[in-house]
């Protein structure tokens, strides 16, 4: 089928992006050895798993009252980090942000990844893992049933939901790319694609319903991501424990979550965009627009911050007191002041535009944020439990190494099916970015 | 060859047959289960009780033990029993785990030439034995001696007897805790050489120097019981206070009103300071009257003022507490204990009983008539001139019958005397320091496995009778003596000439006439049970003994040592129960480890912190500790656990602290040291707190008090908040409980009886200190040190058993995804834990913290597998757990109603903790019955729910401890 003509700079976006496909000798040692590299973290983190399975939890730092730690920080971690990639392509495309185009594929892929990692923590951390399907609601002859009324069934419904629709979105946005694959390509790389592209032949129908569904996706996702980490929130402000039950975190979770999310985004794309010689299309201009919204989420979030100390501390509740007390100036105080530091202050640097423009910032602040918000999820999870209503059983958590390493683990995990996933795919949506284009020339 | 069908089973038969009829042990098996109630009365998989008496301590509590299948699974108080009234302590309800000790001796053993123990069979122990024996009676008079625990009834006489054939009659019978400073002090004071008997339920004050009455003193079960009753009298508005004068702030010192923290050996000087301030303000007695002038000038040098360098305490509240104590009769004055035990401990004795005296108590509160089997102990005079004749060479053939002197008694003397004897036989049932020194061991049977009687005190006759057959190769000593009488030359005396050990408790019980019912009779009920009658007693004029109190002889710069009994340890025997050791001390909190306790003056002059490692170092030896700062001792002070450092190889009591032994003076009757000093040694050792208290005043109190006037001050009920869900309908039954902090003293019997009776593990030092213990119920303790008044100190402690809630609007319940936890008809949160996958978000919303979870797979040591509770289920790793308020008790007792088709009856069921509980503190049943105990209970104007503004509404009333009301 001959494809469509195009104009030089339309077939220079084609190949640029595709150049991916074509691997020179360096690129393709690094590629894969990077890949391997992330198997082999997750394959140590899989089997010191099943040494956890085996053994108890005895080998994590987990004891009486902290039953909660690092694995279920990271699995709020991750949702949070899931949250950008939709909001980058969702939101963002409904406000017509065009900036957002050429990051959009690997933030969306990054959601999907970043689900896909989130999900083994609740099944990890359970004290009889091979039970996990008890969670899922089947018919048994047993007549079980699952609790409703349990944040943990919303959290499953809500996590599934999102993945499927996120995946649908991604895929969807994949087609008219795929064909375009599928007309460059020759034998099994070709037959691949044709089944990917799904038969597209970019006729003016066929780009009618395309949008169409697009924009559907797009409104039905945006809900999604108020709501997934609104639920998974309530992990928490549906218990009864001072330092969680608290009707802020909601709202608090989900900007959380975006900020986390957004820089993820800043920290992966660079490095990406250097390896894809994509310079061109993810422009520092782009990024700098996601260091914007940065500021505004860490303005939120600080927000939130402060109000939950004017309640701890103005409030009537003595629990509740003493819990912020312990969490700002108890043991744990060093995971307090680091998340200030790292998600209310350091953001605040982008308010500079010479900040905004220099690489190096942009990756090393991401970076900062996605520390901090790993270790505000912790100080979240760990210091509610550690000191609760009845003093006799506070308790310290400390993380072992079997706990560090399968968090590490995890990062591997999701580095591994990015990348996996990043290479075999136009990492850049070409059909809109053409589109972005045209629509910059009519202009 | 071709093997068809029919001849591979018949090969299989026959050699399965064959393997079948092979006995793995060479014992003779009698009986599977022990048939000692009628055999239609046994159903496998029915528990039978059985009664008998528990021998861990010399208070000789009744005891019934549960047996399944022919194996005892756990221990409870005999109700009958006038001493214990169907309670135990936690040290009693751990007696079974002394029976499936893994480290019993399974079998005789002699040692050989190079040192090593070798296994040998009962004929040749015996026969050893015998030998011995007939020589040692060949060399001369008493070249036998037999140092036993102390004995009553039958064996005491069998012991007598069978050392008369040998023509000895040395026969000491050794406990730690001797208390002959009591016994000689009633001699002196009223003519009766006996250690009297204290009523605590009938004295309205009490004033105790030192007597650590609720824990190792006497009988702490039967004191803790009375005492629970003299703290009842104050809930309903009576007059009852406790004051403790002690050095240091033991467990039932933390239950005193006020505490007086005399200066070590200054006890006695207080004593007669008080009765000179009562003499002096004519206060006493009218029938000490005549007595008067003598004791005015016996007293003369006793003022206040004079001893208050001696007592460190204010004159002022000498006079006060005079007051108080005479006021308030009939009142009480008890002194003694481990750590008032000296050299001059008689003259402390004398002095309480002169108090007791002139407040008019005796024949009140201190009665006389019942002597006490403690009467017969050994004196630590009497086990000097031991082993000094061991030492002379006098003695042939030693015998050692639980008995362990070598850890508990200063190294020095004995031990060297140990060597000079040709043959130590020892009949102890698990190892220990003695049998190390022993040549021949014969083990014993467990108590729960032998036939005995014990009377604590006339007229409490207790029976022992084997609850199971024997688990390992051991012989009674009963029957070991009577063998070996029965092959001495000319034959055994009558009174010997019985077949079995078992035969001779019984016709000493009267088995033999079966007009006499008495045997049946004491089979079932456990014993014999009258009261002596009170033999009513007149003070003597005994001036000249009033002892003449000198300057203690404390260096300036050097600290006090004091030992300690510990209540879960006693003298270091309950050491190797691993439920001991996991179940936090009562007073420091510490768990699987010895300590030293100073205070925390003391600690930071000497540059000392918790956990630090110190050597501590006295005129008789050192030992190396960890330091525990406890603001309960004084600082001159440096207090130490007794029980602690036992070397016998034991698994879990090995390599726990240190002998306290090693420092104390080398005559064995002083449990008192001065001239102490501490250095760090360099290096920690983690003393694992259990939890620590940090008093925070802007919270809400979870354990609360008030007083007795007041009870409701400060607690105004407000109406329940609105629900969005109608509560739960509980049809039938809705399951409480109601927990009287006014009565509870911490004492931590419910804890080890939960874990008897719900198979919970224990986890080791390790997981405990990483916080992973599993005990479904915790003492937790609250101190709220008031102002000092003088040198007389409040010490608020308010104990508060702290288990499930059962709570109605449960924070557990909604959370769990796959209903492991739900609310069942009965208002239980019932605990699945097959269906439990391990999320423990019921743990992290349960606002009490009551729930635990299973980290990894718990073991048990065997045998201790045997002592599993068949009707509680054994958790795996990965699962959460939690009091079930004993529902297998309550299926049980529903049960039990239903067969014999009547409705429940209040007190039907009764969990493992309410059972134990010395106190009564605990009270379970139906709040649906108005009649029921707890249903009146939760309505009290005491109660309260912990943590009520959660609106959890918790199945479990606490009522408030009554404080004192504070005057002026």
């Amino acid at each position: 089928m001959p494809g469509p003509s195009l104009s030089p700079s339309f077939q220079r976006v084609t190949d640029d992006v595709l150049r991916t496909f074509t691997w020179t000798r360096v690129g393709w040692f690094a590629y894969w050895g990077a890949v391997g590299l992330c198997g082999y973290g997750w394959s140590i983190a899989a089997v010191l798993w099943w040494y956890q399975m085996r053994a108890g939890l005895h080998v994590t730092g987990l004891d009486h009252p902290v039953m909660w730690g690092v694995y279920i920080a990271s699995f709020v971690f991750w949702i949070g980090i899931a949250h950008s990639g939709t909001f980058i392509s969702a939101i963002l495309f409904l406000f017509r942000a065009t900036w957002r185009t050429a990051i959009a594929r690997a933030a969306e892929t990054m959601t999907i990844v970043a689900l896909m990692t989130a999900v083994i923590f609740p099944v990890l951390h359970l004290g009889r893992a091979w039970r996990a399907y008890w969670l899922i609601p089947y018919p048994n002859e047993r007549g079980l049933w699952i609790n409703f009324s349990s944040p943990l069934i919303w959290d499953a419904v809500a996590i599934a939901t999102y993945f499927l629709v996120s995946v649908l979105f991604w895929y969807l946005e994949l087609v008219p790319d795929f064909a375009v694959v599928r007309d460059r390509s020759e034998g099994r790389q070709r037959r691949i694609f044709r089944l990917l592209a799904l038969g597209w032949s970019a006729t003016a129908g066929e780009w009618r319903a395309y949008r169409k569904a697009y924009g559907l996706l797009a409104a039905v996702i945006t809900a999604l991501v108020v709501s997934v980490h609104s639920i998974v929130s309530w992990d928490f402000a549906a218990a009864i424990l001072p330092g969680w039950h608290s009707t802020i975190f909601a709202p608090y979770f989900v900007a959380g979550a975006i900020l986390s999310g957004l820089a993820m985004v800043l920290t992966l794309i660079i490095p990406a965009r250097a390896l894809l010689g994509a310079q061109r299309y993810i422009t520092i201009e782009a990024l700098g627009k996601v260091a914007g919204l940065i500021v505004a989420l860490s303005l939120i979030l600080t927000y939130s911050y402060v109000m939950e100390a004017f309640f701890a501390l103005r409030g009537t509740h003595p629990v509740e007191r003493d819990s912020y007390l312990f969490r700002v100036a108890g043991p744990p105080w060093p995971l307090f002041w680091t998340t200030m530091v790292c998600v209310s202050i350091a953001p605040l640097m982008f308010l500079a535009e010479r900040v905004r423009r220099s690489l190096t910032a942009l990756f090393c602040i991401g970076l900062a944020i996605n520390a901090g918000m790993w270790i505000e999820r912790l100080m979240i999870v760990t210091t509610s439990l550690a000191h609760d209503f009845d003093p006799y059983v506070w308790g310290v958590y400390r993380p072992t190494v079997v706990e560090l390493a399968i968090v590490g683990g995890s990062g591997c995990w999701f580095l591994f099916w990015f990348l996996l996933l990043l290479g075999h795919i136009p990492a850049i949506p070409i059909a809109e970015t053409k589109e972005n284009m045209q629509e910059a020339e009519r202009a | 060859m071709t093997i068809g069908r029919r001849d591979f089973l018949k090969v299989i038969g026959a050699v399965s047959g064959a393997a079948a009829s092979q006995r793995c042990s060479p014992a003779p098996i009698e009986t599977l289960i022990p048939y000692l109630v009628p055999p239609e009365n046994i159903v496998p998989g029915e528990a039978s009780f059985i009664a008998t008496t528990c021998r861990e301590c010399p208070a000789g509590c009744g005891m019934l033990a549960k047996t399944v299948d022919g194996r005892v699974i756990k221990v409870e108080g005999n109700p009958r029993h006038p001493v214990n009234a169907g309670a135990l302590c936690a040290r009693g309800q751990a007696s079974i785990q002394s029976l499936y000790d893994p480290d019993r001796l399974r079998g005789p053993l002699t040692r050989g030439r190079d040192g090593q123990l070798r296994a040998i069979t009962w004929d040749e122990g015996e026969a050893r034995l015998a030998a011995a024996l007939r020589d040692a009676r060949a060399r001369g008079r008493n070249r036998v001696a037999w140092v036993g625990r102390l004995e009553t009834g039958s064996l005491e006489r069998l012991v007598r007897d069978w050392l008369a054939l040998f023509d000895s009659d040395r026969r000491l019978f050794f406990e730690t805790f001797d208390f002959e400073p009591l016994r000689r002090a009633s001699g002196i004071v009223v003519g009766r050489p006996e250690i009297p008997r204290y009523r605590f339920d009938r004295a309205n004050f009490v004033l105790s120097f030192g007597a650590d009455f609720l824990e190792t003193w006497l009988s702490n079960v039967e004191f803790m019981r009375e005492y629970a009753a003299l703290r009842r009298r104050r809930a309903a508005g009576g007059e009852a206070s406790f004051v403790m004068a002690a050095p240091r702030l033991s467990l039932t010192g933390l239950n005193a009103d006020e505490w007086m923290p005399v200066k070590p050996g200054g006890e006695t000087a207080l004593a007669l300071a008080i009765a000179h301030a009562i003499v002096a303000e004519d206060l006493l007695d009218a029938r000490l009257r005549p007595h008067l002038p003598w004791m005015r000038s016996a007293l003369a040098s006793f003022a206040p003022e004079a001893v208050q360098s001696l007592t460190d305490v204010r004159p002022d509240d000498v006079r006060l507490l005079a007051r108080q104590f005479v006021s308030a009769t009939p009142s009480l004055a008890v002194g003694g204990g481990a750590s008032a035990r000296d050299a001059r401990a008689d003259a402390l004795e004398i002095a309480v009983l002169l108090l007791n005296a002139v407040a008019g108590n005796l024949d009140r509160t201190v009665t006389f008539g019942g002597a006490s089997a403690l009467d017969a102990l050994a004196t630590p005079g009497d086990m000097r001139s031991l082993a000094a004749a061991m030492a002379r060479g006098e003695i042939d053939v030693l015998l050692i019958h639980h008995a362990n002197p070598a850890y508990t008694r200063p190294s020095g003397d004995l031990e060297a005397a140990l060597a000079h004897v040709p043959l130590i036989v020892s009949f102890a049932s698990s190892p220990d320091e003695t049998t190390a020194h022993a040549h021949l061991i014969l083990p014993d049977h467990h108590s729960l496995e032998s036939w005995g009687d014990y009377a604590p005190r006339e007229g409490v006759e207790g029976l022992l009778q084997p609850a199971m057959t024997p688990i390992l190769e051991t012989r009674a000593t009963g029957d070991v003596l009577l063998r070996v009488a029965r092959g001495v030359d000319g034959g055994p005396p009558p009174a010997l000439s019985v077949d079995s050990c078992a035969s001779y408790v019984a016709a000493s019980w009267g088995q033999s006439n079966p007009a006499d019912e008495g045997w049946t009779t004491a089979l079932k009920s456990g014993g014999r049970f009258s009261e002596a009658d009170e033999i009513p007693v007149t003070i003597r004029d005994f001036r000249a003994v009033i002892p003449s109190v000198s300057e203690p002889a404390v260096a300036a710069a050097g600290l006090t040592l004091i030992a300690f009994p510990s209540p879960f340890m006693y003298d270091g025997r309950s050491a190797n129960c691993s439920w001991l050791q996991e179940i936090p001390d009562p007073v420091s909190h510490t768990v699987w480890n010895g300590w030293i306790e100073i205070h925390p003056d003391t600690a930071h002059r000497l540059g000392l912190a918790q956990d630090d490692l110190v050597t501590v170092q006295t005129a008789h030896g050192r030992a190396t500790a960890a330091v525990r700062v406890y603001e309960g001792v004084r600082p001159d002070l440096v207090a130490m656990p007794i029980g602690y450092g036992r070397t016998a190889g034991l698994r879990h009591a090995e390599n726990r602290g240190a002998r306290v032994a090693e420092l104390l003076p080398p005559d064995g009757a002083s449990w008192r040291t001065d001239g102490v000093s501490l250095s760090r040694v360099g290096g920690r050792r983690l003393i694992v707190l259990q939890s620590t208290t940090e008093p925070s005043t802007s919270r809400p109190a979870l354990a609360q008090t008030s007083t007795a006037s007041a009870p409701t001050e400060g607690h105004e009920k407000e109406p329940p908040p609105a629900d969005l869900y109608p509560p739960h309908a509980h049809l039938q039954h809705r399951w409480g409980m109601a927990i009287d902090l006014n009565a509870c003293t911490g004492c931590s019997a419910c804890v080890a009886a939960c874990y008897s009776e719900n198979n919970i593990p224990v986890v080791g030092e390790r997981a405990c200190a990483e916080g992973r213990e599993m005990s479904w119920i915790r003492i937790e303790r609250y101190d709220a040190p008031r102002a000092q008044r003088g040198g007389r100190r409040r010490f608020e402690s308010v104990f508060l058993p702290m288990l499930c809630q059962q709570c109605d609007e449960a924070p557990c319940e909604a959370v769990c995804p796959v209903y492991a936890t739900y609310h069942n008809p009965e208002g239980l949160n019932a605990q699945v834990y097959v269906r439990c996958i391990g999320t423990r978000f019921c743990s992290n919303n349960c606002p009490y913290k009551v729930r635990r979870f299973n980290w990894a797979r718990p073991s048990w040591p065997a045998p201790h597998q045997m002592a599993l509770n068949p009707d509680v289920t054994v958790r795996s790793a990965g699962v959460m757990e939690k009091c079930s308020f004993c529902v297998q008790r309550i299926h049980a007792g529903k049960n039990a109603a239903a067969r014999e088709a009547r409705t429940l009856r209040d007190g039907d069921i009764v969990p493992a903790c309410a059972q134990t509980c010395p106190a009564d503190a605990i009270v379970f049943g139906d709040l649906h019955d108005p009649s029921s105990r707890v249903a009146r209970l939760a309505q009290d104007s005491r109660g309260y729910h912990v943590l009520e503004e959660l609106n959890t509404r918790p199945a479990i009333t606490y009522l408030k401890r009554i404080m004192p009301e504070s005057k002026g």
